[in-house]
C-alpha cells in the first residue's frame, strides 16, 4: 500500500516536472518558418471563389479588394506566373463588366429623358464592351482550368462559378438588346408617325448674372408643329432639378429662377419633359444653357508674419484684404490657429492685425494659421493659409568635472545652461556615474552643482559621466553630456601589490632568517665556548644546549666558577673537573652531547634523552 | 606525487577548454539576443543595438526615457508589483514600451497596469492569408500610424490576438476576414470559435509614454524578422531611441546559465584591480613554482652525493662530483645519439 502510494506520488512529481514542457508543446511560441510544412491546398482556392461570388452577385468593388489581396497570399514560385495572370484577367472582367453595367444604366437614363441618339451611341459602346467581357470571360476560363489543374484544385466550384458569370453576361446581353429593341422601336415608330419626338426649347434673359440673382425663363414644348399646352416640365441647374412650371395653353412657359448662392464661374440649366403613358410623345430633353456667375473674390495679403515662432513670446500676423485692389474696410474676418478660432474684422484701412502667443505645446511642431473671409452676396470667401514651425532651440551646456575621482571622498560636478536668450533656470539636471544617479536643478543663472561621493565599493576604472538636461520649457531641447573620467579606489588598487608584497615579505624575512642562522653558526663554530651557549639563538637551536646551561648555573651556584668568555665547553669541564668529582663523569657526557648537538647536522632523540637524565641527576646529586 | 600533478593539470586544462567551449558555443534559448539560429534574437539586437535587462530594476538607471524603447518579448516568468511599479513610472515619463507575447505572461503586467486588453493566448490560425501554413498568418489591415509607417505586412508565427475592452486603446493592425481563433486546436473552425478579423497589434498612452501591445513575439525572431515588414515595424518603434531588451522574464537553461556565470567573471576580471591582480599573482606563482622546481632539483641531486659519502667517508667529494657530471654528460651523448 506504501510502495503505490510512492509511485503514485513519483508519478505526479514527474507530470508535475514535465507540465511546462506539455504546455510548451501544445503552445509552442513559434515554429521555424522554414521546417514549418505547406499547406496541402493553396489558399488560392478559397480566395478566388470569393472573389467569382463577388463578381456574380455583381459587387465589382469586393472583388477588385479580393483580387488586389491575391499579393498576400502564399504560392509557391513556380506557380506565380499562373496566378498573377488568372488575377490580372478576372481584374479586366471585373471592370470590364463594371463598365457595361454602368452603359446599360446610362443608355437607360437617356431613353427616359429621350435622348435616343446619345442612347444609340452608348449602345454601340456597350456592345463592344460586351464583346470584350465574353472574350476576357474565355480567356479567365481558361486560366482558371489551368491554375486547377497545376494546383491539383477541385475544378466543380470554379467551373458552377464561371458558369454563373456566363449567365450574368447573358443579363447584360439581353438588357443591352432589350435597350436596343426599345431604341430601335422607338426610333421606328417616330418614323411611322405613331410616336412623336417633342421639341423643348428653353432661353434665358441673360447668360451673365451675379452670384445669387434672379433670372427670367423662357421656353416652349412643340411636337409635330404642335404646342403642349398645361404640360410639366422640370427645370434642372446643374443636373439637379430645381423647379417645375407648366406651360400655358400655347405650349410656352416663362418663370423666374432665384439662382443659388454659390461661387462657381458657371452654372448649367436644362428643362425636361416627361409624357404620361396615355400621351403619343417620347420625353424631351431641352437645350442647355451655360449661365456666367458675376461675383469677386477678395485676396488676402500677409504683410508681416514670424517665420519661427518661439513660445511664450508675442508675434504680429499683419495683412490686409482687398477687393480689386480696393481695401475691404471693417470686413468680418476668421482667424484659425490650430483649430482655435477667433472672430476679427478689418480695420477701416482694410488692414488685419493679431498678437499670436503659443503658451502650450501643439501636438505637432508647427502653428497651422488660416485667415478667411464670409462671402457676402457677390463677394465670395477668401482664405489664407500659412504655416509656422515652432522654434526649437538647443541649450549650450557647459560642465567641469574633476579628471579622477577617488572613491570615498567627496567631488563637485558644475555646470551652466544657456541658451542664446540667457540662462535656462529650474532645468532638471540627471547625473549617472556608474549605477549612482544624482538629480538637481539649475538656478536663476542657469547654473548646478552636485556634490557626490562615490561608495568605496566602486572599483578603479575609466567610466563615463552621463549628464542629462531636461529644461522646463518644451521649446528647449533636452541634451546629453558624457565625460570621460577615471575612478581610483585607494583601497582597491593595491590589491595587484598584494601578490608581489606577500612573496618579498616571505624572501626578505627567510633571507634575514637564513642569515641570521648563518651567523650565529659561524659564532659558534668559531667560538663555542659557554658563553656563547648562553645566548637565546644558540640555546634556541637545540634543547640539549639549553639543559647545558641550566646545569652550568646550577654547577657556579655550588662552586661559584663561571666559564671565562675565551674558555671553549671542553675547556671549562677541564678546570672544574677536580671540584665536581661526583658529578663530573655525567657533566663530561652532558659536555660532550652540548658539542654534539651545537657541531653535528642530526641527533637522535636518544641522545635528547640521555641529556636530559643526566641534567636531572646533576641536578639531583647537587641539592644533595 | 608526479601521478596527482598530472590528475591535477589534466583537470584544471579540461576544466579550461570545457568552459571555454561553453562560453564560444552560441546560446540556443529561445529569444535570446545571443542566440543566432531561428529562434534567437541575435539579427533584433544588431538591427537596434540593443542593451539587455536582466533585471527590472536596471530601468530606474534611464535618464531619458523619451528617447527609450523598451522590448518586453515573450516574457515567461510574471511580472511582480515592484517590476510593474518601475514599468509604470517610465512609461509615465515618456518611454515607449512593446509588449510582444502569445502564450506567455505578459497578461500579469497588462492586469497591474489596468490596461482594459489581455492576450487571448488562443491560436490564431488564418486559411487563405498565411506563409506556407495557416499557423504562419498574414497582416494587411493596418492602420498607417508612427509605429506602422511603410509597413503594408506582417507575418505572424504561432501568434494569438487581443482582447480589447476599452476604447482608449487604438487598434493598429487586425487580421485577414478569413482567420479565426483554433480554440481546441484542431486546425479547422469550430462552431463556437470567433472568426473574422481579429486585432493583432494596438496602442495605449500611459502618462507621456506610449504602450504597444503585439499579440505575437515571433516576428521578431532570426527566421521571422526578414518576413514581410516585420523589421520595419521593428525599425519604426526603434527610431531615435536607445533600446533596451527584457531578459529578466525568461527561464535560461543551465548552457545559459553558464555562458551568463563566465561572461560576469570576465566582466569583474577586465576591473583593473582584478586584472593586474591576476597578472601579478600568476607572475608570482609561476616564478615561485620555476625556483621549487630547481632548488627540489639541485637538492637531489647534492643528496645523491651526501648518501654516498655516508657509505663511504673516505672517498673524496670532488672525484664524486666530477663523475656525475661525466656520467650526466654521458647520458645525454648516448640519449643524442639514440636520437
Amino acid at each position: 500500500m506504501k510502495k503505490k502510494t510512492t509511485e503514485t506520488l513519483i508519478v505526479l512529481l514527474i507530470l508535475l516536472t514535465l507540465l511546462p514542457q506539455i504546455y510548451a508543446y501544445i503552445y509552442p511560441p513559434h515554429i521555424n518558418p522554414e521546417t514549418a510544412p505547406e499547406e496541402e491546398t493553396p489558399s488560392i482556392s478559397i480566395l478566388l471563389a470569393h472573389a467569382l461570388d463577388d463578381l456574380t452577385a455583381q459587387n465589382f468593388t469586393e472583388t477588385l479588394k479580393l483580387i488586389n489581396n491575391t499579393n498576400h497570399l502564399h504560392i509557391p514560385q513556380n506557380y506565380k506566373y499562373i496566378l498573377t495572370r488568372t488575377t490580372e484577367l478576372l481584374r479586366q472582367l471585373t471592370d470590364t463588366l463594371k463598365q457595361i453595367k454602368e452603359t446599360l444604366r446610362e443608355t437607360e437614363t437617356l431613353i427616359e429623358y429621350g435622348k435616343l441618339k446619345d442612347a444609340k451611341a452608348k449602345l454601340n459602346e456597350t456592345e463592344l464592351l460586351l464583346k470584350d467581357a465574353n472574350y476576357t470571360l474565355k480567356e479567365v476560363e481558361n486560366a482558371v482550368n489551368q491554375l486547377v489543374q497545376t494546383l491539383k484544385l477541385s475544378s466543380n466550384p470554379f467551373k458552377e462559378k464561371i458558369n454563373e458569370t456566363k449567365n450574368l453576361l447573358n443579363q447584360y446581353t439581353q438588357t443591352y438588346l432589350n435597350l436596343k429593341q426599345t431604341v430601335d422601336e422607338v426610333l421606328s415608330k417616330i418614323e411611322q408617325g405613331t410616336l412623336i419626338q417633342p421639341n423643348l426649347t428653353i432661353s434665358t434673359n441673360t447668360t451673365k448674372t451675379p452670384v445669387g440673382s434672379t433670372i427670367k425663363i423662357h421656353g416652349n414644348l412643340t411636337a409635330s408643329n404642335k404646342t403642349l399646352p398645361n404640360t410639366t416640365i422640370t427645370i434642372y441647374i446643374n443636373e439637379q432639378p430645381y423647379k417645375t412650371v407648366q406651360t400655358n395653353e400655347n405650349g410656352k412657359f416663362e418663370t423666374e429662377l432665384k439662382l443659388p448662392t454659390i461661387y462657381i464661374p458657371t452654372i448649367t440649366i436644362y428643362a425636361t419633359y416627361k409624357p404620361r403613358e396615355t400621351e403619343p410623345y417620347i420625353p424631351a430633353t431641352s437645350n442647355t444653357i451655360k449661365i456666367k456667375l458675376i461675383y469677386q473674390t477678395p485676396t488676402i495679403t500677409i504683410l508681416n508674419a514670424p517665420e519661427k515662432i518661439r513660445p511664450f513670446k508675442n508675434y504680429t500676423i499683419e495683412g490686409e484684404i482687398q477687393l480689386n485692389n480696393t481695401p475691404l474696410a471693417n470686413w468680418p474676418i476668421n482667424i484659425t490657429i490650430n483649430q482655435k478660432n477667433i472672430k476679427t474684422k478689418t480695420s477701416s484701412q482694410g488692414y488685419f492685425k493679431y498678437t499670436i502667443n503659443i503658451t502650450t505645446e501643439p501636438p505637432t511642431h508647427i502653428i497651422n494659421i488660416q485667415i478667411s473671409t464670409q462671402p457676402q452676396k457677390t463677394i465670395s470667401s477668401a482664405t489664407a493659409k500659412i504655416t509656422i514651425p515652432i522654434e526649437y532651440i538647443n541649450p549650450q551646456i557647459t560642465v567641469k568635472t574633476p579628471k579622477i575621482i577617488i572613491t570615498g571622498i567627496k567631488f563637485k560636478i558644475q555646470g551652466t545652461v544657456k541658451t542664446e536668450d540667457g540662462p535656462v533656470k529650474n532645468a532638471a539636471i540627471t547625473i549617472k556615474i556608474g549605477s549612482k544617479i544624482i538629480t538637481t536643478n539649475t538656478n536663476k543663472d542657469g547654473a548646478f552643482t552636485a556634490k557626490i561621493v562615490l561608495p568605496l565599493s566602486t572599483l578603479s576604472r575609466k567610466i563615463t559621466v552621463t549628464i542629462f538636461l531636461a529644461p522646463e520649457e518644451f521649446w528647449i531641447n533636452t541634451k546629453t553630456v558624457k565625460i570621460q573620467v577615471t575612478i581610483i579606489n585607494p583601497i582597491t588598487i593595491i590589491a595587484p601589490l598584494i601578490p608581489i608584497l606577500i612573496p618579498v615579505t616571505n624572501t626578505l624575512k627567510t633571507k634575514r632568517k637564513e642569515e641570521a642562522k648563518i651567523v650565529i653558526e659561524k659564532e659558534i663554530i668559531e667560538t663555542v665556548t659557554p658563553t656563547a651557549a648562553r645566548k637565546k639563538e644558540v640555546k634556541a637551536k637545540h634543547p640539549i644546549v639549553a639543559l647545558y646551561w641550566e646545569t652550568l648555573e646550577k654547577i657556579h651556584d655550588k662552586i661559584g666558577v663561571y666559564p671565562q668568555p675565551s674558555q671553549t665547553l671542553r675547556e671549562y669541564l677541564s678546570q672544574i673537573k677536580e671540584r665536581i668529582k661526583s658529578i663530573a663523569e655525567k657533566f663530561e657526557k652532558l659536555t660532550i652531547l652540548t658539542e654534539k648537538a651545537l657541531y653535528a647536522e642530526k641527533i637522535s632523540k636518544q641522545d635528547e634523552k640521555l641529556a636530559k637524565e643526566l641534567h636531572e641527576n646533576i641536578i639531583e646529586e647537587l641539592k644533595q | 606525487m608526479k601521478k596527482a600533478k598530472i590528475i591535477t593539470l589534466t583537470l584544471t586544462f579540461s576544466t579550461i577548454f570545457m568552459l571555454t567551449i561553453a562560453y564560444m558555443m552560441p546560446s540556443t534559448d529561445n529569444y535570446n539576443p545571443e542566440n543566432p539560429f531561428w529562434n534567437g534574437l541575435k539579427n533584433l539586437k544588431n538591427i537596434t543595438n540593443a542593451t539587455q535587462i536582466t533585471s527590472t530594476t536596471q530601468l530606474k538607471q534611464i535618464i531619458d526615457p523619451k528617447h527609450t524603447a523598451i522590448l518586453i518579448l515573450g516574457p515567461e516568468k510574471p511580472f511582480t508589483p515592484q517590476e510593474t511599479q518601475t514599468i509604470k513610472e517610465i512609461l509615465e515619463k515618456g518611454a515607449t514600451i512593446l509588449v510582444a507575447d502569445d502564450f506567455g505572461q505578459a497578461n500579469t503586467l497588462l492586469k497591474q497596469l489596468q490596461i482594459q486588453c489581455k492576450f487571448t493566448q488562443h491560436l490564431l490560425v488564418d486559411p487563405v492569408f498565411y506563409y506556407k501554413n495557416r499557423k504562419l498568418p498574414k497582416i494587411f489591415h493596418i492602420k498607417n500610424t508612427t509605429w506602422t509607417k511603410n509597413v503594408e505586412e506582417l507575418t505572424l508565427n504561432y501568434a494569438t490576438t487581443l482582447n480589447i475592452t476599452s476604447t482608449e486603446i487604438e487598434i493598429l493592425a487586425n487580421s485577414s476576414e478569413y482567420s479565426y481563433i483554433d480554440i481546441n486546436m484542431n486546425d479547422q473552425w469550430d462552431q463556437g470559435e470567433p472568426k473574422g478579423s481579429q486585432p493583432i497589434l494596438a496602442q495605449t498612452r500611459i502618462g507621456k509614454g506610449n504602450l504597444i501591445l503585439l499579440s505575437d513575439p515571433s516576428i521578431f525572431i532570426n527566421s521571422m524578422i526578414n518576413k514581410s515588414d516585420n523589421t520595419q515595424l521593428l525599425k519604426n518603434i526603434a527610431k531615435g531611441k536607445t533600446v533596451y531588451l527584457d531578459l529578466s522574464h525568461y527561464k535560461t537553461t543551465p548552457h545559459t546559465k553558464l555562458k551568463t556565470a563566465i561572461q560576469t567573471t570576465l566582466n569583474f576580471i577586465y576591473v583593473p584591480e582584478a586584472k593586474y591582480t591576476l597578472v601579478a599573482a600568476t607572475t608570482i606563482i609561476t616564478l615561485y613554482a620555476t625556483r621549487k622546481t630547481k632548488e627540489k632539483t639541485e637538492k637531489e641531486e647534492v643528496d645523491e652525493i651526501e648518501e654516498v659519502l655516508k657509505k663511504h667517508p673516505n672517498w673524496n667529494r670532488k672525484i664524486l662530483e666530477k663523475l656525475k657530471e661525466w656520467r650526466e654528460s654521458f647520458g645525454t651523448n648516448r640519449t643524442t645519439q639514440n636520437t
